[in-house]
C-alpha cells in the first residue's frame, strides 16, 4: 500500500480504482475525476499513472475493457470490473481495515 | 509540454508496434478531456496543453512503468501465427486446387464397371463408345463380409453374362462376373487393386477348375480358364471385377457351386459361395 | 490486450493445422520415411511387411530413391511412389530380383540411367560376385530381319555384370553396350544390335515378375576368390 506500490493486487490505487468500477464501467479520465471528487480532492494522482495500473489490472483479468464510441467521435475505453476483480477487491478491503484498525488503535492509546 | 511529445515519450517503450498505437490512443483520448477542461475553465488552447501534460505526470517514469505491463511477446507471436497462416493459405491454395480439379474430373466418370446387375440383359457401354448387348440369366446376392488387413471385403454382386463376340465368326460367350468391393477407413491407404491377384496363387472353383492370366481362349482338358480383372477406385474404396471363364466352349463348363479367389500375396482366400455368402 | 493476441495465435496456429492436413491430404498422404511408405504399399497389397536389406538414393532428380525388402516368402523390391514389385524368395540361396525403376550411373564423363539388379540372401563369406545375364532364348525362333544370319554375325545378347556389395545384398548395373551405335547411318547389324538392346532394357525395365524371366548365371566368391555359391535361373 506504499505510494510507489502499483503492482497489480496489493492496496493503493489498484484497490480504489477496482472500488470505483464496482458502481459501473467507467474510462481512465472518468474515473480519474471521481477520485479526485469522491476523496474531496486528497487523493490527486499524477493522471498518466492510472493507466500501468488499468492495464496490470486487465492483465491479471480483474477488469475487462471494450472501446466504444461516444457520440462526439472520440473512441473511449471502458473498464468493468470482473467476479475476479470483486473477489480481490474483498481481500483488499479487508487487508485495508484490519491495517486500519492497528493504526487507530495505536494513536488513540498513545 | 507538447501534447504529441508527451504521448510519444510516454509510449517509446511499448515494443509491438499495434500495443503501442493502442495505448498511445487511449492516453490522447483522456489528454484531449483534460485539455477540453482546461479551455472550458478559460485557459488558452497552450495553457491547456501545459497543464494537461503537467497533470499527466512525467512520461519517462511512465514509459517504463507501461512497458513493464505491455511485453511484446504474445503480440509478436501473434504476428508469426499471421505470417504461418498466410503462407499455409497459400501453398495449400495453390497444391490444392488444382488437384481438386483433377479429383472432380475423375469423380465426373461413372465407373467403367457395374457393381451389380439384376437378372434380365441390359447394355454396357464402354468408354470408346462401343457398346455391348448382355444377357443376364442368373445372378446372385452375396452377404457377409470379410476383413484382410484393415480392409474389409463384401460381395457388391454375382452373376453370369452371356454376349455374342461379333465379326466374321460370331460366337457366343458365356462368363461368371463377380465383383467385389474393398473399404477402409483409412482413407489415404485404399487398395492397390491393380495388383491384387498376383504370383502363385489362382482362383478355383468348386468344379475342379482353375483361371489364369494367360491362357488360349479354347484351352484343353486340364488347363486353367481364363481370367480377367479389372479395378476401379473412388475415395477410400476399391472396386474389382473377376471374369471367370469367357471361353467359347460354353458346354463343358458350368456355374460353380463356389469360387475361392487368393488375394494378396500371404495366402487369404476369399471364397464366394454362390448359394450363401463371402467366407475366408 | 494481451489475451486477445494470445487468443488470435492460437486461433492462427489452429488454422494452421488444418490447411496443412488439408495440404497433406491433397499431396496423397505423404509418410515422413521411405520405409514407411513402402509399408503403406505393402498393405495396400495385402503383402506382408518386409524388413529392409538394401537402399538407394536418387541422385540428380529423375532416379527414384528405392528400397529392398525382405519377408519370409517374399523379396519386395520398392520405387519411391511408383511401383512396387514382389519377386518369389528361395529359402536357401540367394534370389535375384529386377529393380522396378531405373538407376544413374557415371561412365567417363557422362552420366546413364539404365535397370540394375539387386541380389539378396548372398552367403555370408561372400566378398565379389558376378551376374550372367543371357537374353538370347528371348529372341530365338523371332525373325528379327529380312537377313536372319544377320543374326549369327551378331554378337549374342549378354551381359557380364560385377557385384557392387552393398548392405548385405549386391548391386548389378546394368550398361548398355550399344549405345550411339553407327552414328547417322548405322548398318543393319548396329541397328539390329541397338533396337534389341532397348527392347532388352524396356523389357527388364516395366515388366512384372511374374512375366520377367531370363537366363542367369549368379556367382559369388569369398576374400580369397574362391567360388562360394552359383545360383542359375530357374
Amino acid at each position: 500500500m506504499a505510494r510507489g506500490d502499483r503492482s497489480a493486487l496489493p492496496g493503493g490505487t489498484a484497490m480504489l480504482v477496482l472500488a470505483l468500477l464496482q458502481e459501473r464501467e467507467m474510462y481512465g479520465y472518468e474515473i480519474i475525476e471521481e477520485l479526485e471528487k469522491r476523496s474531496d480532492q486528497v487523493f490527486q494522482m499524477k493522471e498518466g499513472t492510472l493507466y500501468p495500473v488499468l492495464h496490470s489490472l486487465e492483465k491479471e483479468k480483474l477488469v475487462t475493457a471494450r472501446d466504444q464510441e461516444a457520440p462526439s467521435g472520440r473512441k473511449r475505453r471502458y473498464y468493468r470490473v470482473t467476479a475476479a476483480g470483486l473477489q480481490a477487491l474483498e481481500a483488499k478491503k479487508e487487508e485495508w481495515q484490519v491495517y486500519a484498525r492497528a493504526v487507530t488503535a495505536i494513536l488513540t492509546n498513545a | 509540454m507538447n501534447a504529441e511529445y508527451w504521448l510519444d515519450t510516454a509510449t517509446e517503450k511499448i515494443r509491438f508496434r499495434p500495443d503501442r498505437k493502442a495505448v498511445r490512443r487511449e492516453l490522447q483520448d483522456h489528454l484531449e478531456d483534460r485539455m477540453e477542461a482546461g479551455k472550458a475553465k478559460g485557459l488558452s488552447p497552450y495553457e491547456a496543453e501545459e497543464a494537461a501534460t503537467a497533470a499527466m505526470g512525467d512520461p519517462v517514469a511512465l514509459a517504463e512503468e507501461l512497458a513493464r505491463v505491455h511485453s511484446p511477446w504474445w503480440g509478436r507471436l501473434w504476428r508469426l501465427s499471421q505470417w504461418a497462416l498466410a503462407i499455409a493459405v497459400l501453398v495449400t491454395v495453390s497444391s490444392a486446387v488444382p488437384r481438386l480439379r483433377e479429383y472432380l474430373q475423375y469423380e465426373m466418370y461413372d465407373p467403367p464397371f457395374p457393381f451389380s446387375v439384376e437378372e434380365g440383359s441390359y447394355t454396357r457401354e464402354f468408354y470408346t463408345g462401343y457398346a455391348k448387348e448382355i444377357t443376364v440369366p442368373e445372378a446372385w446376392d452375396i452377404g457377409g463380409s470379410v476383413d484382410l488387413g484393415h480392409y474389409r471385403f463384401t460381395v457388391s454382386g454375382a452373376w453370369v453374362e452371356e454376349w455374342t463376340v461379333s465379326g466374321e465368326d460370331p460366337y457366343p460367350v458365356r462368363q461368371l462376373v463377380i465383383t467385389l468391393r474393398a473399404s477402409t477407413w483409412r482413407f489415404w491407404e485404399p487398395l492397390n487393386g491393380s495388383q491384387f491377384m498376383i504370383l502363385d496363387h489362382m482362383p478355383s472353383d468348386s468344379g475342379g477348375n482353375t483361371y489364369g492370366y494367360d491362357v488360349d481362349t479354347a484351352p484343353g482338358e486340364d488347363e486353367p480358364l481364363s481370367l480377367f480383372c479389372e479395378t476401379f477406385q473412388r475415395g477410400a474404396t476399391t472396386w474389382l471385377r473377376v471374369e471367370l471363364n469367357q471361353t467359347r466352349d460354353m458346354d463343358s463348363w458350368s456355374v460353380p457351386d463356389w469360387v475361392d479367389i487368393p488375394v494378396g500375396c500371404g495366402g487369404d482366400i476369399l471364397r464366394v459361395d454362390l448359394s450363401k455368402g463371402v467366407i475366408s | 490486450m494481451a489475451q486477445r493476441h494470445r487468443r488470435r495465435f492460437l486461433r492462427n496456429l489452429f488454422l494452421v493445422l488444418i490447411f496443412s492436413l488439408i495440404l497433406w491430404y491433397a499431396e496423397g498422404c505423404p509418410l515422413p520415411t521411405q520405409e514407411m511408405e513402402l509399408h503403406r504399399w505393402e498393405r495396400q497389397r495385402l503383402a506382408p511387411e518386409s524388413t529392409v536389406v538394401w537402399s538407394y538414393q536418387g541422385r540428380q532428380g529423375n532416379d527414384r530413391d528405392m528400397l529392398v525388402g525382405v519377408s519370409p516368402d517374399y523379396v519386395h523390391a520398392y520405387a519411391e511412389n511408383y511401383r512396387l514389385t514382389l519377386w518369389p524368395r528361395s529359402g536357401d540361396t540367394a534370389t535375384l530380383v529386377v529393380l522396378p525403376d531405373r538407376t544413374r550411373y557415371q561412365d567417363k564423363a557422362s552420366s546413364y540411367l539404365d535397370p540394375a539388379l539387386v541380389a539378396v540372401d548372398p552367403p555370408p563369406q561372400a566378398e565379389s560376385a558376378r551376374l550372367f545375364l543371357d537374353f538370347s532364348l528371348r529372341y530365338a525362333g523371332t525373325t528379327e530381319e529380312a537377313d536372319p544370319a544377320a543374326l549369327t554375325r551378331v554378337p549374342a545378347p549378354t551381359y557380364t555384370l560385377e557385384g557392387d556389395r552393398q548392405e548385405g545384398a549386391f548391386f548389378f548395373q546394368l550398361q548398355r553396350q550399344y549405345r550411339h551405335l553407327g552414328g547417322e547411318n548405322p548398318t543393319e547389324e548396329e541397328q539390329l544390335l541397338t533396337g534389341r538392346e532397348d527392347d532388352i532394357m524396356a523389357f527388364l525395365e516395366l515388366e512384372e515378375p511374374r512375366w520377367l524371366s531370363f537366363s542367369y548365371v549368379l556367382t559369388f566368391y569369398d576374400s580369397d576368390g574362391d567360388l562360394l555359391e552359383t545360383v542359375t535361373s530357374p
